[in-house]
């Protein structure tokens, strides 16, 4: 039965998946063609002290995409679901209800996880061509909880939309834009503000105990409590 | 997963951000500034003098409560100010007998700072390997980059390879002053906006002390001999035209030291009051004198030396704390706790949790009050909805938002309250 459902899932997102990994790519492209354009025309040294002594982010570009990759999955999987009440369909499933919603969502994460990976591999190999491997841990260190971010707001578009009132909607959507907003606060003004090394697997944790607090939209829904 | 859990799980996640957000929202609006004064030493009047910063116009005063105006201030500190005395036609040709000159003042002039942030920050390691003696004007900026992991490795940007040639030289002149591989701590200056380079000052993994430039070349590497059972926590390298100390290191038992230049002789000054985790230092070198300021969350404490080093004067302050000020008594009753990812003491991310006392109390009763006399309006019996009870009893303003937002309370006849 789960394995129905994700290939109805895949049916439903494929498009927009290509869509979004394609974009990931032609962000992460561009990355890699400007840091290339750097060296081509400064001295590396220079771009060495930039990275190590001024705080040069030369993948800041990269900082919101997993963020929109997240959100527009979320919007373009459940929204659909919303809309025309299709939700109604996948709950009256011949299995428990909770197990489709966390599995729909589990999926999405999947495939964000997935890009990211690409994404994160990509620039990883780029900068570890060009510098020592301590810049390339710091690349990974500091994006991480951009990924991150991409993953709690797809978990908060899943359940908003989902979530039949919409002052809880409304709510939720406050405490998502608050969770999310923690995990961008490493860089400010484009310079290196604070390192999440020490919590990222707290940040991980955290939103993983996140992706439950679907169900309980899933029963209001189903109760149709508002 | 069961519903309640599921609950318990969504009220915990609303208490964690609200904690966050609400005491933040509430700082800035309630801004609170501190009146912690400036302090610098004057060697005219022989006193301290503390400018308080106002809106208006400072107001500068001694021990004593004197006040000073500007003009007054600036005469009072010559060696601080000789710029806009030269301009004014006031400098004094001696101070205290001493004749003086605006090269010399300029010369002798220096500032350092320690905060903790920078002790616990970022430090990647890697850094260029200047060299000290290029014959050349200027410093030039080095291709070459080092990390010291198990052997002093050169790294060419060029080519994003290892220099092996240097690599061996470098790792063979460490050894055989005594280096144990790896290096914790590496301190210098990696700029070329300076007047000569003494390249870095590096603890080893046993705690010892080293000093490692490039010199045409070839390594310079020597071991620096400190005190029994000291550990170097941070150093600040001072490559200035005085040349009279290599920089100020403080340790990890929170004492101060200058190195001073040539021979490596370690003076320890003699403050108090500091921790490297949590205080922050300011030193202000002039012609008279160094200035020492230990800054605190609610104290502050000024050490005056002499050029000997010798402690010649020094003053503890207290300050209102954040959270005697009035919006700070406030918050001690609205917030049970605050929770923060971000501290000033470090620039790693954590979760730091702020709990001022248990005023929070009457605080989290009126909450409760108001939420017994809401079940009672709406008729909802207060003994079947203990979850949202206790929640509010705890986590106060936190889980009264958790409570409102889950809104899931049971009726009498034991069915759900819609709406």
């Amino acid at each position: 039965m789960i394995k129905s459902l994700l290939y109805k899932e895949w049916l439903k997102i494929r498009w927009s998946f290509i869509g979004l990994l394609l974009v990931n790519l032609i962000v992460v492209v561009s990355i890699c063609v400007s840091l290339y354009n750097d060296f081509k025309f400064y001295k590396p040294n220079q771009i060495y002290d930039g990275v190590l002594s001024w705080g040069y982010v030369f993948y800041i570009d990269l900082m919101y995409i997993p963020l929109a990759t997240g959100l527009l999955l979320g919007v373009v999987q459940f929204f659909s679901e919303i809309n025309s009440s299709r939700l109604k369909l996948t709950l009256h499933l011949p299995m428990k209800e909770s197990s489709s919603l966390l599995s729909m969502q589990w999926y999405g994460l999947g495939l964000l996880v997935l890009i990211f990976i690409i994404d994160a591999v990509i620039i990883s190999i780029l900068t570890s061509s060009y510098f020592p491997y301590e810049v390339v841990n710091s690349f990974l260190s500091i994006s991480l909880p951009w990924f991150l971010a991409g993953l709690t707001a797809y978990i908060f578009i899943s359940l908003i939309f989902v979530e039949p009132s919409w002052s809880r909607r409304i709510f939720m959507a406050v405490v998502g834009v608050g969770f999310v907003n923690l995990l961008f606060s490493n860089i400010i003004a484009m310079g290196i503000e604070a390192i999440f090394s020490r919590t990222d697997l707290y940040f991980f944790i955290i939103t993983i105990l996140l992706t439950p607090i679907i169900l309980l939209a899933g029963y209001n829904y189903k109760k149709g409590i508002r | 997963m069961n519903i309640k859990s599921v609950k318990i799980l969504l009220a915990a996640a609303i208490i964690f951000i609200s904690s966050i957000y609400l005491p933040d929202i509430f700082w800035s609006t309630f801004k609170y500034k501190s009146d912690r004064p400036s302090v610098s030493f004057s060697p005219i009047v022989n006193d301290f003098l503390f400018t308080y910063p106002g809106k208006d116009n400072s107001s500068i005063r001694d021990r004593k409560g004197k006040t000073y105006t500007r003009d007054e201030y600036e005469a009072a500190m010559p060696q601080l100010n000789f710029a806009q005395l030269m301009f004014s036609g006031k400098m004094p040709d001696s101070v205290n007998g001493v004749k003086v000159d605006v090269p010399m003042m300029r010369k002798n002039l220096f500032q350092s700072r320690f905060e903790p942030s920078t002790i616990d920050g970022l430090n990647y390691m890697l850094n260029p390997l200047i060299e000290s003696s290029s014959g050349r004007v200027n410093l030039e900026y080095p291709n070459e980059f080092f990390i010291i992991k198990n052997r002093m490795e050169i790294i060419d940007a060029r080519t994003n390879s290892v220099n092996e040639e240097m690599t061996k030289l470098f790792t063979d002149a460490l050894s055989k002053s005594g280096f144990v591989f790896p290096a914790k701590e590496a301190f210098g200056n990696p700029t070329t906006r300076k007047p000569y380079d003494e390249g870095y000052f590096v603890v080893d993994a046993k705690d010892q002390f080293f000093h490692i430039k490039r010199i045409k070349d070839k390594p310079f590497c020597k071991k620096i001999y400190l005190p029994k059972g000291i550990k170097v926590v941070h150093m600040n390298v001072h490559e200035i035209a005085l040349k009279e100390f290599y920089g100020i290191f403080v340790t990890e038992d929170n004492g101060l030291y200058f190195l001073s230049y040539g021979d490596y002789k370690t003076i320890k000054l003699a403050i108090e009051d500091y921790n490297y985790k949590t205080s922050s230092i300011r030193i202000l070198g002039d012609l008279f004198h160094r200035t020492i300021s230990v800054n605190n969350e609610d104290s502050y404490s000024v050490f005056v030396f002499d050029r000997n080093y010798n402690l010649k004067d020094k003053y503890t302050g207290q300050l209102t704390g954040k959270y005697e000020s009035a919006q700070g008594k406030i918050s001690a009753y609205v917030f049970p706790f605050s929770l923060s990812i971000l501290s000033n003491k470090t620039m790693f991310v954590n979760f730091f949790l702020k709990f001022i006392d248990f005023r929070f109390f009457a605080g989290n009763i009126i909450l409760l009050l108001g939420l017994i006399g809401f079940f009672l309006l709406k008729k909802i019996p207060v003994n079947k909805n203990l979850f949202s009870i206790i929640l509010v009893a705890i986590a106060g303003i936190y889980g009264l938002i958790a409570v409102l937002v889950i809104r899931d309370f049971f009726t009498s006849n034991n069915k759900k309250l819609e709406k």
